[in-house]
């Protein structure tokens, strides 16, 4: 554990440090005061830096935390990014929502992180995790998508920070989606069973990165007016959904959300973590990111993938 | 009691609407359960429109735009292949027939593959039977 | 007090079934059939029972050829297994809902709805104690039970719970001291609910929008919440539809927007400080009540860390 606290300080002493002349402010992490949950914050002074924390407890996505704050300063912001984080960082650059030169990323290597509603009471000492008085490994109390992360080294970088050791038996192979077994009815109840459960309070939309459109298309709760739209337009504005809530209309929904990430998603799980009635939101994205991999045959181009013009195989 | 299929198709207005048109001046009969909406490219039908369809009650959807390299707006039709086969293969996962959503290249000449395609489809669905999961009941 | 040897809740769930209520008892995540639960476990639902009195969706009326008044929905129905804070928040709706304009379907709801509460267990974010609850408190409840052990103690609160317990068998009348019975909990949230006056002169403060930072403005904390209660109005359907009444949330961009398009709460930090003046201000000053029991679910599944007593915390600095 002196190791990485000893990693922790080194950090927090570079962002000082970098606080200094280099970034107007830095987007971290500080412990939650009665909790054990790391939330979001902005430091904008060296002094600040104390309350950083780096744990396997952070909540909350920092990119997009960034595209927030993105227009407040002209300097640069700084970021502390894990694996999932700059993946997503790196698609809005690819989307030209953040400039890269407007950025800072400090990566960090991950280990996952430990989803704290799985247990009563957890406590952190010395590098080992406690529910009530009994040791618990961190890997079993991971978040599914930690459990299943496809690569946990950052991709895009200013400097990288190794603080967390990855895990044996998280496996980086398993990239299926899990297919529910069976037939169409037996995955349609499932879908469902679980789409009851749905309460329609689009955690899983306002925490996701990717979902930044000021005007959802399923949901007319977010739309861009100012004083000067016309009263036709507004009036002409599409509405699939109303606040129905039905399994049917919660799947419209879903389905709906998932096909515009299609190619963009970050897979940080921020979707599946917010959400408060624990629906497994990631398969859908999961089967997403597949299908663009194996059909489409797309990888991380220059281009994103819903601009691509490619002929897909016949036979689909 | 015979079921009789309703099927939604959007035709471009380019191509697939003419090659309907072609059809019904050619005299050739096809199945009455079609409703065709025009649009102009089929580029534009959103998947959400798709759903909205079966939300409504509709049992079969097709979307029919040029052929690859014809359309009129050059890509349109690429991005509606894209998108369609997105959306097929996400309502496959959740265990929605898939195959009650189709894609059809029909060019402004081809009058009777059109009305082909469209009795194919009405008898595919026909066999697959009503559509009752996406279908709005009521509350 | 009554105290029964065995498992209460099954008898009292057999014999509400008989008299054609509908039971529902708790889940983990909030209340289901009596006939499709496994187990009942301790502790509290992620949804409380307002959806049972106030539902998600509901429809008014239906238009066609004509316009047709949907009924009154009248169906009895019996919550097995509520939390106090739960039960006090339903006395918080009735003054809402039932004093000045009458709801006519809150009410019948309410008035066909039997509330069999039970001691609770509370985790790590509550703080009822604050507001006066405790895990034994009986506000709200129609009947009470206290499990312990292999035998449950009943309370009957209401004339209406009493007519309930009085023709089940195997109530035995005891005069147990409650002192003896009632489990002290320590609560390690507190929160000050004498804040009024602080709050008054904090509402230009520029914590509002320090404090703001990590709130998404999703609906997770008014959905979840047992006390709120605003609502939507939407139609559907164009020649023939239905016009339905839905949840809304006060912290979605949209809720205040005007037909003008003017929007006086556009800004996250201003949906958030109203959400506090909401239920700790302004509804003491029309109703005398304080708007919160303390149930804690808003601070344990909001996505964001948005922590309620942090803030009154910092509001009283």
């Amino acid at each position: 554990m002196k190791k990485e606290e000893s990693k922790i300080s080194k950090i927090k002493d570079r962002v000082a440090k970098l606080l200094e002349k280099d970034v107007s402010v830095f987007i971290a992490y500080e412990r939650m005061p009665f909790e054990l949950k790391d939330r979001l914050t902005i430091i904008s002074s060296p002094k600040e830096v104390d309350k950083i924390s780096v744990s396997p407890f952070m909540v909350g996505s920092p990119a997009r935390m960034l595209l927030e704050i993105g227009g407040i300063d002209d300097g640069k912001i700084g970021i502390i990014a894990r694996a999932c984080d700059t993946r997503a960082i790196k698609q809005l650059i690819k989307e030209g929502k953040i400039k890269r030169e407007r950025v800072y990323i400090m990566g960090i290597t991950c280990g996952g992180m430990v989803n704290t509603r799985k247990l009563r009471s957890p406590r952190f000492e010395n590098g080992r995790l406690y529910d009530h008085d009994r040791e618990v490994h961190m890997k079993d109390v991971l978040y599914d998508t930690c459990s299943r992360c496809e690569d946990p080294l950052p991709v895009l970088y200013d400097e990288v920070f190794d603080v967390f050791d990855v895990f044996e038996g998280v496996s980086k192979a398993d990239e299926s989606t899990e297919e529910i077994e069976g037939d169409r009815e037996k995955r349609w109840s499932y879908w469902m069973g679980e789409m009851e459960k749905c309460i329609r309070c689009y955690a899983c939309r306002s925490a996701c990165p990717m979902c930044y459109c000021t005007e959802c298309l399923v949901d007319p709760i977010n739309l861009a007016v100012s004083p000067f739209t016309s009263a036709e337009e507004k009036a002409s504005y599409p509405r699939f959904l109303g606040k129905t809530i039905s399994a049917e209309d919660n799947l419209f929904y879903h389905i709906i959300r998932v096909l515009h990430h299609a190619g963009r998603c970050a897979d940080c799980g921020e979707c599946e973590r917010a959400c408060p009635m624990d629906i497994p939101i990631r398969e859908l994205e999961r089967k997403m990111r597949e299908v663009v991999r194996d059909v489409f045959g797309y990888d991380d181009d220059e281009i994103p993938f819903l601009a691509k013009l490619d002929m897909i195989p016949e036979g689909r | 009691m015979d079921f009789e299929p309703k099927i939604l198709v959007f035709a471009c207005n380019w191509c697939s609407y003419a090659g309907a048109d072609l059809a019904g001046t050619s005299r050739l009969q096809y199945a009455p359960n079609v409703r065709i909406v025009r649009v102009m490219c089929s580029g534009m039908v959103n998947p959400a429109l798709i759903l909205h369809a079966f939300r409504m009650g509709f049992d079969g959807v097709v979307v029919a735009g040029c052929h690859p390299g014809d359309c009129h707006y050059n890509v349109g039709n690429y991005y509606a292949k894209k998108r369609i086969v997105l959306l097929r293969e996400l309502l496959e996962f959740v265990g929605f027939e898939s195959e009650r959503l189709k894609l059809l290249w029909a060019s402004a000449s081809e009058g009777k593959k059109f009305a082909e395609e469209m009795n194919e489809f009405t008898e595919k669905i026909r066999e697959l039977g009503p559509q009752e999961k996406f279908r709005r009941c009521q509350k | 007090m009554f105290v029964y040897e065995g498992e209460f809740i099954k008898t009292l769930a057999e014999k509400l079934i008989s008299e054609d209520y509908r039971v529902y008892v708790p889940d983990s995540r909030s209340f289901i059939e009596y006939e499709k639960a496994k187990d009942i476990p301790k502790g509290k639902t992620r949804k409380s029972i307002k959806e049972f009195l106030l539902p998600q969706n509901e429809v008014l009326i239906r238009y066609g050829k004509w316009i047709e008044e949907v009924p009154l929905d009248r169906e009895k129905r019996a919550l097995i297994g509520v939390n106090p804070c739960d039960a006090k928040a339903v006395t918080l709706l009735d003054k809402i809902y039932l004093e000045g304009l009458m709801d006519p379907y809150y009410q019948t709801r309410r008035e066909n709805t039997l509330i069999v509460s039970r001691n609770c267990e509370p985790n790590n974010y509550c703080f009822c104690e604050s507001f006066g609850l405790t895990p034994f408190s009986t506000e709200g409840s129609d009947i009470f039970l206290i499990e312990k052990g292999e035998r449950t103690y009943i309370i009957p609160v209401t004339s209406r719970g009493e007519k309930i317990l009085s023709s089940i068998d195997g109530l035995m009348n005891t005069d147990v001291d409650e002192s003896s019975i009632i489990v002290q909990h320590n609560f390690s949230r507190k929160v000050n609910p004498d804040i009024q006056d602080e709050l008054r002169k904090k509402f230009d403060d520029e914590m509002w929008k320090r404090i703001s930072l990590n709130c998404i403005s999703c609906g997770t904390c008014t959905f979840l919440c047992p006390t709120c209660f605003c609502f939507d109005m939407l139609d559907e359907g164009e020649k023939e539809g239905f016009r339905y009444r839905a949840w809304d949330s006060c912290q979605f961009p949209l809720y205040t927007l005007e037909s003008s398009s003017h929007n006086p709460r556009r800004e996250k930090w201003q949906r958030l400080r109203n959400r506090f003046y909401d239920k700790f201000l302004y509804t003491v000053e029309s109703k005398g009540e304080i708007f919160c029991v303390g149930c804690g679910r808003c601070i344990e599944f909001c996505p964001g860390g948005i922590d309620i007593t942090e803030i009154l915390a910092e509001v009283e600095k």
